[in-house]
């Protein structure tokens, strides 16, 4: 069965699920769980994708899961409402110099799991830990000074604009470490941290945050036990115990069905079609499939043709990848995912059709195009794996006379090609580092996307001065239009084709309310009861 | 001792790695050669022997035998076995039926194919340390006893993992686990064989050492080797699968055993995806072992006598 | 399999403390340098190789920043030339540090010490379930030569080394999980259940050592369908050689003389022929152990049973280097010591074998 490697391409995964059916999730601060009660054991069955419980160094899935649940961050979402930052350790916030400062104020309320009050302190060593570890989830403050003004004050400022920042801080990676235990225990927040702290080993067995459960037992390749927080601040834990457990994904159906309080979050919608008895929640994944088209003429003759790309375009038959990715997939618009603030509406669709494809590409002038298509092999996401996804895109291409060879390769060998841009037509999706529109300005023409496609500043100037504008707008009205605009551009001009965003399912025993998924952390314990 | 050579554990080879010094005084006679006639007739190896002839012309002939192409997305996803489609579809509503046909022209050649590398390879180097000796003798035979001690399956699994995951690159990580068994078979032939009269002789009249090895020896060396070439295909086939089952190997959208059990595995519910294919690899597996044991009960006499014949 | 087998020969000499001391140092030697080889040719396939270890770490935005990646080179030692990582991996070796996993960060020798016991109790399990089956029928085939029983096992005993592991795995899955629901799925105990304090780390056996019965009955019934699908394709195997072993000694002039005696057929088995017959069973036993112990990989794939060889798996596919070297040590120091003591067994056994 295989289990495979997740995180690698995912920068992280963010963002959320656009729902059919369930309602969303309480914001974490409403009042306590209806069915809060003692005794009661909650068990999640994930496909482990589990390196580290520490936040400085966590970044994959179950661990996002698990941290979201042992740390407080200063700002969290309304429940699977990405487009919505609420408040957690800081009660208030205010943008300041043009979104150049952030100025946040914590709860006084708030205390860690000992019962020590969370302070400004705590939260600047924290933030500044995550940085100097240069570990993966360091890029998410990069170019960021935190600060504190007062025990309940904490400043970022930072050289550029960063409206994204509030959507960044939920990342549980950011969450709040108690500094005097961790620092007992070899933390450092200092500009060597990345050779001189050594906590990560204590925090894999202990947890040191301020969130609505601690940690009992952790083991990377078996199960996690999280046990509630009995001085949470917060509304009282709905689980007195959590058991998150390494299940593969076509199993955990059949344990939900068998289950008392039980969550499968890996399976596919096909996987779960046999299932009765459960709830089946699902939603549209935030990792944005996409085929470049090289813009470079060295690396293809062919592909860089503005009417081949245009022709590349038609040729795709969309609802029939829909198919393939299963119920709850849907077309992605432009690179921006559909749940997030700047996503282009469902009628900016690209879409299919053959006799204009046809026409596109007798117009380019080349007779019988032959090209060869990239994508990792071996690999999946929300179910679909991308051999599969290749075969069907080179059986639409044929449709429009385009021949293109399959050229996958593994997945470290391939992100090798896609990174030098030597693919003539790759097949890639993007995972979002965190779920705001900025994280898509790497797929304009000279940024770290665009480059992979070939597709340098010089050749796109005007999209290139677009982006740089659309980085630094504060205003929520204005920072929605000129995303759009952006990727109107880009789907005009570019050498980009989004084609979907698969499904994201959660299966769980009926008695569970607020089962939703969540691009995040996979599913939301301190919602869920 | 050959407590080895019927051990048929694990990811090894099952041959008899250390059948060196106890094969030699064993080499095949013409006599012993002519015994091996009868050995087609037993009934085990004449069924294996039909069965591998099966997979042979649905290898061949897949294209006009399958009633669909293995890869076109076409029917229902995940229709149970019925009139129309014989062994049901998968979750991409492929014939699950064509594909396992189709499965016949990847295992089946290429677990032939690899067999015969590691089998020149290993023999040929075992021969060379064999008949020189002195340094040689030591480099290749410490460099097979380390990919002996190494362990098979993990060594593959990091030489699909390392070189990418693919195919060729499994297929590859199987003979470089597979060709030891033939360097030790092999050297220990020639070592029995070099002392012979007829090889001193042939020295005597002035015989170079690879032409001595040539015409002398070869025909010698030859016998057992390639009946632990038969028994190791089995092997090499389930080694193969497993690793695409893991996804070193074959990759989607190929239409290979192991990959379709892995496929399988994912949608259980819907037993049919997995079975057949495994049934097919088993098949073909325990037809190779049929035929295998029986020429292993006539090669090794003392397995022979053992066994009671 | 069997490194030491060529070494024995059969000339007529008796042990002597002298011998076997030599005996020891010049095999613990040569295991030695085997042991090192290993290290070296991992190294080699797994740097000598387009794949690069950060990328199956890192993240894409963070592989995209050459800071953190020259960090991450930095702390696994990846920036220094490919000579000096291998003989600073050998200088550690020597100090028994098996280097920090570049995947979850841990010390591997740690690691290997958690997936071990787990792979132990599945290839214990499975050997001892094996073993009990393929004896008897062995013994029944050898007893019942070139009758319809005989004719059935050795078939059946074919079938059992030709179903690849993995899709017995499956089929057991689907009838008895899925299907009929009598066992649990993966995993090594129920979800939440806290495993016995660690002894030796080998659940079934710490719950009993703690007196803790109902843990011990749950740790076996997930026990069970992961080592009777291992245990399947080791039936084969004891089938065959429990046949050809009880044979071999049926032939021996003393079993003649028993029979003529009169003794009843069972006793003359049992006494005569299962006996001798018994120690070369369990050596073989020991070498289908030391094969179980690497051959679990598929099976602990499909019943996430947390061992070695789904640890292997693991390594394998995130290139985590240190990690994949100290798996390929592990089961080849296996191999080389069950190799010894089964050199050792024959010599006992047989004392016109040489130890060389």
């Amino acid at each position: 069965m295989n289990r495979r490697f997740f995180s690698v391409l995912a920068a992280s995964t963010s963002g959320v699920a656009l729902l059919f059916g369930a309602a969303g999730g309480l914001p974490a601060s409403a009042a306590s769980h209806p069915a809060a009660s003692g005794g009661r054991t909650l068990v999640i069955d994930n496909s482990f994708s589990l390196v580290t419980a520490d936040p400085g160094h966590m970044f994959e899935n179950t661990g996002e899961l698990v941290d979201n649940a042992m740390y407080d961050t200063l700002v969290t979402f309304d429940g699977n409402n990405f487009k919505k930052v609420v408040p957690l350790l800081a009660t208030s916030w205010q943008v300041l110099d043009g979104g150049r400062k952030y100025v946040f104020h914590l709860d006084p309320k708030a205390k860690f799991s000992d019962g020590t009050p969370v302070t400004s302190a705590d939260v600047v060593w924290s933030e500044q830990r995550l940085v100097n570890l240069k570990g993966n989830p360091s890029v998410l403050l990069g170019g960021e000074t935190i600060t504190a003004e007062g025990p309940e004050t904490v400043v970022f400022t930072s050289a550029q604009p960063n409206p994204a920042l509030p959507y960044i801080l939920p990342n549980p990676s950011t969450g709040v470490l108690e500094k005097s235990v961790v620092t007992k225990h070899g933390g450092t927040d200092a500009a060597d941290a990345s050779t001189k702290d050594t906590a990560e080993n204590w925090l894999n067995n202990h947890s040191a945050g301020s969130g609505p459960y601690v940690m009992s037992s952790f083991n990377v390749s078996s199960q996690v036990v999280l046990t509630a927080n009995p001085n949470y601040w917060g509304p009282k834990p709905a689980w007195s115990q959590v058991v998150v457990r390494n299940v593969n994904a076509p199993e955990q159906g059949l344990d939900v069905e068998r289950g008392t309080y039980e969550v499968g979050v890996d399976m596919s919608p096909s996987q779960t079609k046999s299932l009765s008895g459960v709830q089946v929640v699902g939603g549209a994944s935030p990792n944005v499939f996409f085929l470049f088209t090289n813009d470079n003429p060295k690396v293809s003759k062919v592909t860089s043709n503005k009417d081949f790309q245009k022709a590349v375009r038609y040729a795709i038959n969309y609802k029939g990848l829909l198919q393939l990715a299963g119920a709850g997939a849907v077309q992605s618009p432009g690179v921006i995912p559909t749940a997030y603030n700047g996503s282009l509406p469902a009628s900016a669709d690209s879409s299919y059709n053959l006799r204009l494809a046809k026409s596109w590409l007798a117009k380019s002038g080349l007779k019988h195009p032959a090209v060869t298509l990239s994508y990792p092999e071996s690999f999946q996401s929300n179910g679909i794996d991308f051999g599969d996804l290749a075969a069907r895109v080179q059986q639409d291409l044929q449709q429009a006379g385009i021949t293109a060879t399959l050229a996958p390769a593994s997945l470290t060998v391939a992100l090798q090609t896609y990174r030098a841009g030597t693919e003539q037509i790759g097949l890639w999706y993007w995972g979002p580092d965190f779920p705001e529109a900025a994280d898509y300005l790497n797929f304009a023409p000279g940024a770290l996307v665009g480059l992979r496609a070939g597709w340098t500043a010089k050749m796109d100037p005007g999209l290139v001065a677009l982006a740089g504008r659309a980085a630094s707008v504060v205003n929520p009205a204005a920072r929605q239009a000129i995303f759009q605009t952006f990727q109107r551009d880009l789907n005009a001009q570019g050498p980009f084709v989004t084609l979907v965003q698969g499904a994201q399912v959660v299966v769980g025993t009926k008695n569970l309310h607020n089962l939703t998924p969540n691009g995040l952390w996979e599913v939301d314990l301190r919602n869920l009861y | 001792m050959s407590i080895t050579s019927t051990l048929g554990v694990g990811a090894r080879p099952a041959g008899s790695p250390d059948s060196g010094s106890a094969a030699t005084e064993e080499r095949l006679t013409r006599s012993d050669r002519a015994a091996l006639r009868p050995s087609w007739r037993q009934p085990l190896a004449l069924t294996g022997g039909a069965i591998l002839l099966g997979w042979v012309v649905i290898a061949i002939f897949a294209p006009l035998i399958a009633p669909h192409p293995p890869n076109l997305q076409f029917a229902a996803p995940f229709s149970p076995p019925s009139r129309r489609y014989l062994f049901g579809t998968d979750e991409l509503g492929r014939d699950v039926l064509s594909r396992v046909l189709y499965g016949a022209r990847i295992s089946l050649p290429l677990g032939a194919l690899l067999v015969l590398v590691a089998m020149s390879i290993g023999s040929l180097l075992g021969a060379a340390a064999g008949f020189f000796g002195g340094v040689i003798d030591t480099v290749i035979m410490r460099l097979a006893d380390l990919f002996f001690a190494f362990p098979g399956i993990i060594l593959a699994m990091a030489v699909a993992a390392a070189l990418g995951q693919s195919l060729t690159h499994a297929v590859l990580a199987v003979i470089v686990v597979s060709w030891p068994s033939y360097a030790r078979l092999s050297r220990g032939l020639v070592l029995g064989a070099r002392h012979s009269e007829y090889v001193a002789s042939a020295r005597l009249f002035g015989s170079s050492g690879w032409r001595t090895m040539w015409f002398e020896l070869r025909p010698n060396v030859a016998g057992p080797i390639l009946v632990l070439a038969a028994l190791d295909v089995a092997n090499a086939i389930l080694l193969l699968a497993g690793l695409s089952f893991l996804g070193l190997g074959a990759q989607p959208p190929a239409a290979e055993w192991g990959a379709m059990v892995s496929e399988g595995a994912n949608n259980f519910s819907y037993w049919w995806i997995g079975l057949f294919p495994g049934l097919a690899i088993s098949t073909v597996v325990l037809a190779f072992n049929f035929v295998g044991d029986a020429l292993r009960d006539l090669l090794d006499p003392r397995t022979a006598r053992m066994l009671g014949k | 399999m069997a490194l030491a087998a060529p070494e024995l020969s059969r000339r007529a000499r008796r042990v002597t403390p002298a011998g076997l001391a030599r005996f020891l140092a010049r095999r613990l030697g040569t295991g030695l340098v085997l042991v090192v080889g290993i290290t070296l040719v991992a190294f080699v396939i797994t740097h000598l190789v387009p794949g690069n270890p950060a990328a199956a770490t890192l993240g894409q935005t963070a592989m995209s920043d050459p800071t953190i990646v020259k960090a991450w080179d930095h702390q696994y030692g990846l920036d220094k030339p490919v000579v000096e990582q291998y003989l600073i991996y050998l200088g550690k070796l020597a100090e028994g540090n098996l280097g920090i996993s570049e995947h979850d960060n841990n010390p591997v020798l740690s690691d290997l010490g958690q997936h071990i016991p787990a792979t132990l109790e599945l290839a214990l399990f499975a050997i001892v379930v094996s073993t009990a089956i393929g004896v008897s029928l062995g013994l029944l085939a050898a007893v019942r030569r070139g009758r319809t029983a005989d004719g059935v096992i050795r078939i059946a005993s074919l079938a059992g080394v030709s179903m690849p592991t993995f899709w017995v795995a499956l089929v057991l899955f689907i009838v008895f999980f899925s299907k009929l629901g009598w066992f649990p799925s993966g995993g090594r105990l129920d979800p939440g259940v806290t495993p016995p304090a660690t002894i030796t780390g080998m659940y079934t056996v710490d719950a009993i050592l703690h007196g803790q019965w109902s843990l011990f009955v749950q740790a076996l019934q997930h026990l069970v369908l992961p080592g009777v699908t291992l245990g399947i394709f080791t039936i084969g195997t004891m089938v065959r050689f429990t046949r050809a072993s009880v044979l071999e000694v049926v032939n021996n002039d003393y079993v003649r003389a028993a029979r003529a005696k009169g003794l009843p057929e069972w006793t003359v088995v049992r006494r005569h022929v299962l006996r001798p017959a018994l120690l070369a069973i369990t050596t073989v036993a020991g070498l289908a152990f030391a094969n179980l112990l690497s051959g679990t990989v598929l099976v602990e794939n499909i019943y996430g049973w947390p061992g070695i060889g789904e640890y292997a798996y693991q390594s394998a596919i995130n290139l985590d280097l240190p990690a994949i070297m100290g798996v390929s040590m592990f089961v080849a120091l296996v191999y080389i010591v069950i190799n010894l003591l089964v050199d050792l067994a024959y010599s006992l056994l047989d004392p016109r074998i040489e130890l060389r």
